[in-house]
Formats: structure tokens, sequence, C-alpha cells
């Protein structure tokens, strides 16, 4: 966790909307609910090595990398005991979690939305895992929040979100925005 | 035949639709981004409905149903599945003839009763 340069209220706002996000976008993979979930360092995701998903969320006045991070070996054998549906090769799994990726972005696209307008996002791109995570910090860093999931102290999985700005950035996602009925899945007509 | 063609660039999401509606009976086709969607549509004249994606490489799925509109396919019915729910996104989809929007991630049992319809099943 880099030093806190947000006010309060943004930074409560990032942690809500990064802890919604992720128990929601990856729900079909893993149950985060049968696990420990906790609020992380930067620091435990640099000392683990995980795979790697990255996607964008662009404001007019700041950026939002989204990061969902995974451990390949740990997941599959738990999907694999958890779920009828087995993973047998590692690119099933990364396809599933790069639409995981996606997902996640998206909620936290649409959390992020109840505070801000005009917002777009990347489609979801798989880091090397060559890949450290200093190489997407810089000097516009302005905060990251991280959450992690973990199995018998075990870190499985992860998300963080990293915000970049060269100007300060003030928002409020009121916390009735996280109680709003889930429509996902539902056909609207137009 | 083919009746429905999903459109994501996700195999994932492909998979998943293909063999929820196969179990439904509904005969499938699939395409990876929208220029291969368009590609699809222009020549399979058999298709009821397209399901697809927004955010896509090489092309969006909104660019892709308004060229499909271009090209006078107007009563081809298109549902968007898509993390997008910015309602200003939604607009543009009706602006482009988008008859539908379903926010990921994708509900068979919730969804199946509207497919259907569209379909004529």
């Amino acid at each position: 966790m880099t030093e806190q340069r947000v006010s309060k209220q943004t930074w409560d706002s990032l942690e809500r909307t990064l802890r919604q996000s992720l128990v929601d976008s990856v729900t079909d993979v893993l149950d985060c609910s049968q696990y420990d979930l906790d609020f992380i360092r930067e620091r435990d995701l640099i000392e683990s090595h995980m795979s790697r998903i990255l996607l964008t969320i662009s404001a007019i006045h700041f950026k939002l990398l989204v990061v969902l991070h995974y451990q390949d070996e740990q997941l599959k054998n738990l999907i694999a005991q958890n779920n009828e549906a087995n993973v047998k090769e590692n690119n099933e799994l990364e396809s599933r979690f790069l639409e995981c990726g996606n997902r996640f972005c998206g909620d936290v696209k649409r959390y992020v939305h109840e505070g801000v307008n005009h917002l777009g996002m990347s489609t979801p791109c798989q880091l090397s895992k060559k890949t450290i995570l200093s190489d997407i910090s810089d000097d516009d860093n302005l905060c990251d929040v991280h959450v992690g999931v973990s199995n018998v102290g075990q870190l499985i999985l992860a998300g963080s979100l990293y915000l970049y700005s060269k100007t300060d950035v003030e928002f409020d996602i009121p916390a009735s925005a996280f109680e709003l009925q889930n429509n996902t899945g539902e056909l609207e007509f137009f | 035949m083919a009746e429905v063609l999903i459109v994501d660039d996700s195999e994932t999401v492909r998979k998943e639709v293909s063999e929820f509606l196969a179990g439904q009976g509904i005969g499938v086709a699939t395409a990876n981004d929208g220029q291969d969607g368009l590609t699809k549509i222009q020549a399979d004249a058999s298709l009821k409905l397209v399901i697809c994606d927004v955010n896509m490489p090489r092309m969006d799925g909104l660019t892709m149903c308004e060229k499909v509109r271009a090209a006078g396919k107007a009563n081809l019915p298109i549902i968007m599945l898509t993390t997008e729910s910015d309602p200003s996104m939604k607009q543009r989809g009706k602006a482009a003839g988008v008859k539908g929007w379903i926010i990921k991630p994708f509900n068979g049992a919730a969804a199946i009763g509207g497919i259907k319809s569209l379909i004529g099943k």
C-alpha cells in the first residue's frame, strides 16, 4: 500500500468497491464466503508469485488500474474439488480468469459510476509472469488498495485497485449503491 | 442450422452461452469479435438472433450492430451481453437498433424466455 494521498471518503469508496466487486465477480469460480477475505498490503502480493489479469478504467481526471491476481495450481485444484466442471488445462483457467477479470472491472466501473460520470473500460489483458507490481507504479499513483482471499493461510486470489492522477481526486460512492438489488443476468428489452 | 450467433471475445462466455442454448434445443454459432460476427451475419441468412458483447478487440459490439443495420438487416434482433451498464452506452445501443441488454454474468434461466420469444420458439 502506498502512502495515502486521497481523502478518507474516496479511500473508503475504493475499499468497498474493491471488496464487493471481487466477491461478486468470481462467484462461478470460487465462493469467497468459504475462505478468508481481508485487506492486504501490496507487499503480500509482491511476495506471492501469481498470474495476473490487468484492465483499465479511464475517467476524465483519473485512471484506475484493476488487477485480478490468482494462483494457477491451487485454484485448479480447488475448482476441481468444488465444482463438477474440471479445469484441466492452464489455458482454460486463463480464459475463465480473463472473463472474471472482465466482470470484476465491469463491477468496479458500475460502482464508481455512482460517484463519477463518463467512464470507459478496457478489455482484459493477461500479464506476463515476469511483470512485477512495481512496474505499474509511478509518481501519479495516488493510492492503491488490495483484497486477498486465502485458503488455510495461503493467498489464492486477490484484487487490486491503483488510482492514478496528476491532480487531486475526490469522489464518494454512497453506501446505498452497494445495497442495490443486483439485476445482472436479466434480459432488459428496449 | 444456427439460429443464434454468439459474438464474444471470451472463449468462456461463448462456451457457457452455447452449451446452455444447445441444451434448450437451439442451434448455435459463435464469432470471436465484432468483425468476425459481421462476416458471419452477412453470410448466414438463417440466423434469427445475435447475442453480442460490447467491448471486444478489432470491432466492438455496438459498431457491429450499426454496420448490420447499415447493411440492410433491419429486422435481425441483437441483444447485448456485457459488463457495461452505463445508461449512455444503453442509449447508444438503442440508437443502433439493439433489441435488449443483459448485464453479465449470463443467467440462462432468467434470459431464456426472452430469447425463445425472439426466435419464435
